[in-house]
Formats: structure tokens, C-alpha cells, sequence
């Protein structure tokens, strides 16, 4: 009868645990290849609406497709976007990022929560993988321009953009143009006050713009984002049929 | 104790200490099959990513067919265990020439189960009992008509497979982190309930 308990506890604590552990991992495997996530932020209205679903697919990257004009990306923005703070090297982080299930963040905040409060795990530092979902609008090697309330003029010709409802208030000539106030609010120019080039995209970036022109965070702030902080290139979006109450 | 009850704990002491005997394997086995299930839809949808607008239906369907055919070999290889207590992984990949069958008999059992249960959860819950070793005749003697020889091998069982199903919505329901232990006990019953209605019927 012992044995038979005994047996009976080991096989229901291995089978949870064994289960637990294979889902985890078929969920983190599968994200490895598409995932969904949500849109924050008004940064790409009127395509896309604040917590509207999109579902990423990150297979195109991990074969180095090349990008398209006028795709919709969603990435990590660059450290000068974060307040210099850049995305964690460790173990966790980087699963996570791979995967998109936020493991490294669950982790912090439970350690934050315990009281841990160690320098790194400031609040800011938290949410270091907060990612972004623009359109691409330079390729490397482009050169680009806007001039306020006619539109984007990439290599001299001015891109036809049916997405937008108004275009943009700001002018963009020169690098030392690029800049505004990151997501802290901290005014910031990453190529300073005396680069007086064109802006030309250079090789494995792009620059990228919401499609809310004039109220957002995107390359006509902080520059330039790296192809390695490319998450994936949006493949659709999840749009959830709403059920009449009376089914309910 | 009845007849239905002497039944009912035998099966289920029967079952219960092949997971304890084998549950390793037995979740090896299952996370082969999802796995590869799962696997086997990221695959598709990458190679169809450029060529086709429904990469996302393509991979879902690729999914859901090896997925069938792994349901199978792991049916065989329950019922394999139950029958002779010895487990054999080879099982689990002999399902390929049952998956069409299953996915049709799967099919027609979620149509009958959803009308019975549109017309009353009496005549539901009668159509589903009579229906439950569907997929064991089906993967055993590769029998289109299996949910009518199921419905004559009930019955004279139903009354341990509604209590049996009864049971296991009930604690599906409220013991949700013992939902893979369940699912292993499930499949496992179900087994064991179909290997005594078919010795029951060779004797006859």
C-alpha cells in the first residue's frame, strides 16, 4: 500500500512537472517562428489602433530576407531611446527575446516585488525589452528626406503613403535634424549639432516612421535601428469576433 | 458492490498503475507527438511564407494532420500497453496508414456529440458514451463504421463510461494543473474499457 502511495505521488508531481516544463518549451519553440503581440501605443494610428493584435513572423529574419519599402516591423528601439539603458546579454533576456515570452521581465519584476531593489533593477530597467512597430521607409543605402506637409522624398522621389491622414509637421534635411524627446522625455539629437550630411541610411539599418507622422517616436528621434534589433516584420492582424451577449 | 462498480475500479486500478508504472515514456511519447505536431505547422508556414496568402491555414492544417497521425500511433501504443504491460515507442509512428480514418471518425463523433447535445444534454451525453471507443476500434481494425460497432460494444458498458466521463469533466474542470494526468487517464481507461468489451465479445 506504501508503494502504491509512494508510486501514485511520483508519477502525479513528474507527470505536472514533465508537462509543464514540454509546454513551456513547445510555446517558446513555436515563438521562435511567429508570435502575436500587442500595439501599445498610437504610433502607427490609423492602420493600427492601441491594443489592436498583430501577428509577427520572425522567420524572415532568421533567414536575412531582405526588407521591403513600406512593411511594417516591430523591434527593440535603440539604447538612446531607452535612456542609454541597452537589452540585457544574459541567458534570460535573450530567450526571451528569441522566444517573445517575456521570461527575463517576469524574473525582474519578481525580484523587484521580493525587494531586491538593486541598481539594475531600477523600474526604468524593467521593461528593457519594450519594442516598437513602425513601417520601414529607408533601406540601407537610401537617401531620405521630408519636407513638412508634402511627405517623405526617398532618393528625390516623394513616396505615395495612402496609410496616412495628415503628413508630417517637421522637416527633415540634415542628420543634425533628427532628434525630440525619447519615451522618458529627455531631449536627445544622436548625431549632435554639427552633422550637417544627408540623411543617408547607412548599411544593415533602416529608418522607420509610425504612420502618426507627427506624434511619435520613431527614426526622426533617435536615428537609425539595427537590423539585429529587428523582431519581425508584421504578417496580419488578429481581429477577435465579438460574441452577442445573449450567447452568454 | 454492482456489477457497473466492480467494472468501473478494476478498470481504473488497472489504468492508474500502468501511469505509475510508465508515465515517463508515456510524456516522452506525448511530447514527441506535439512536438513534432507543432514542428511540422512552423515548418510549413516558413516555406510558404512567400508563395501563398494562407500560410497561416496551410501550417495549421499540416498541424493537424501529423498531429492525427501521431493521435494514432499513440492510441496503438496505450492499447498496446494496456494489453501486455510492455512499452513499445516504435508504436507511436505506426499510425500513418489510421490517421484518415481517425480524422473522419474524430469528425463524424464531434458532429453527432454537438447535434445530441443541440437537441438535449440527455440524448448529448448518450450520443457521446455510445461513441467513446470510436477511436480505439479505429486504430485497431481500421473500421469506417466504428462509431456504430463502438455504439453495439457499449452497450452493455455505458453505465461505466458515463460515470467515467462524468468524473473526469468534473475534475478537468476544477483541478486545472492535473489536466495532463487526467488526459494520460483518460486515454488509458478508455483503453482498458475497450480491450474488456472486445474479450466480452469474443466470448460471445
Amino acid at each position: 500500500m506504501k508503494l502504491l502511495i509512494g508510486k501514485s505521488l511520483i508519477a502525479m508531481v513528474g507527470i505536472t512537472v514533465f508537462s509543464a516544463v514540454t509546454r513551456i518549451s513547445i510555446l517558446v519553440m513555436c515563438r521562435m517562428f511567429i508570435e502575436t503581440r500587442f500595439v501599445a501605443t498610437s504610433s502607427m494610428v490609423p492602420t493600427l489602433q492601441i491594443n489592436d493584435r498583430i501577428v509577427v513572423e520572425k522567420v524572415s529574419d532568421l533567414l536575412n530576407r531582405p526588407h521591403k519599402r513600406g512593411e511594417i516591423i516591430v523591434y527593440y528601439p535603440p539604447p538612446i531611446e531607452l535612456d542609454a539603458s541597452d537589452l540585457k546579454p544574459d541567458f534570460l533576456s535573450l530567450l526571451s527575446r528569441r522566444s517573445g515570452v517575456t521570461l527575463s521581465t517576469w524574473a525582474r519584476l519578481l525580484s523587484h516585488k521580493l525587494g531586491n531593489k538593486h541598481e539594475e533593477n531600477s523600474p526604468k530597467q524593467i521593461f528593457d525589452d519594450i519594442a516598437f512597430v513602425q513601417r520601414v521607409i529607408g533601406l540601407p543605402g537610401d537617401k531620405v528626406r521630408i519636407v513638412p506637409g508634402k511627405g517623405v522624398y526617398v532618393n528625390g522621389t516623394r513616396m505615395t503613403e495612402y496609410y496616412l491622414l495628415s503628413n508630417a509637421k517637421y522637416r527633415l534635411q540634415k542628420l543634425r535634424d533628427i532628434g525630440g524627446r525619447n519615451i522618458y522625455g529627455d531631449i536627445i539629437q544622436p548625431f549632435g549639432n554639427a552633422a550637417t550630411g544627408e540623411i543617408v541610411v547607412p548599411r544593415a539599418k533602416l529608418f522607420v516612421l509610425g504612420d502618426n507622422r507627427s506624434n511619435d517616436h520613431d527614426s526622426h528621434v533617435f536615428g537609425f535601428v539595427d537590423f539585429d534589433r529587428v523582431i519581425g516584420r508584421a504578417y496580419g492582424q488578429m481581429r477577435l469576433i465579438s460574441v452577442p451577449k445573449w450567447i452568454w | 458492490m454492482t456489477n457497473w462498480t466492480t467494472e468501473f475500479t478494476t478498470i481504473a486500478k488497472t489504468s492508474w498503475n500502468i501511469i505509475c508504472d510508465h508515465w515517463f515514456p508515456l510524456m516522452v511519447a506525448l511530447f514527441i507527438r506535439d512536438t513534432l505536431a507543432v514542428l511540422t505547422g512552423c515548418l510549413t508556414f516558413a516555406l510558404l511564407l512567400d508563395y501563398s496568402n494562407s500560410s497561416v491555414a496551410s501550417a495549421v492544417l499540416a498541424a493537424i494532420l501529423v498531429g492525427f497521425v501521431l493521435q494514432a500511433g499513440f492510441l496503438r501504443l496505450c492499447l498496446h500497453l494496456s494489453e501486455t504491460n510492455t512499452f513499445k515507442l516504435s508504436l507511436l509512428f505506426s499510425g500513418r496508414d489510421y490517421a484518415m480514418t481517425l480524422l473522419f471518425v474524430c469528425f463524424s463523433r464531434a458532429v453527432y456529440g454537438a447535434a445530441g447535445l443541440l437537441l438535449g444534454i440527455a440524448p448529448g451525453i448518450v450520443l457521446i458514451v455510445r461513441t467513446c471507443l470510436a477511436d480505439y476500434i479505429v486504430v485497431e481494425r481500421r473500421q469506417l463504421n466504428a462509431l456504430r460497432v463502438s455504439n453495439t460494444m457499449m452497450k452493455r458498458h455505458s453505465s461505466v463510461a458515463a460515470v467515467f466521463l462524468c468524473l473526469w469533466l468534473v475534475l478537468s474542470w476544477t483541478v486545472s494543473f492535473g489536466a495532463p494526468l487526467l488526459d494520460l487517464f483518460y486515454v488509458l481507461f478508455f483503453c482498458g474499457l475497450y480491450l474488456r468489451a472486445k474479450s466480452e465479445a469474443l466470448r460471445e
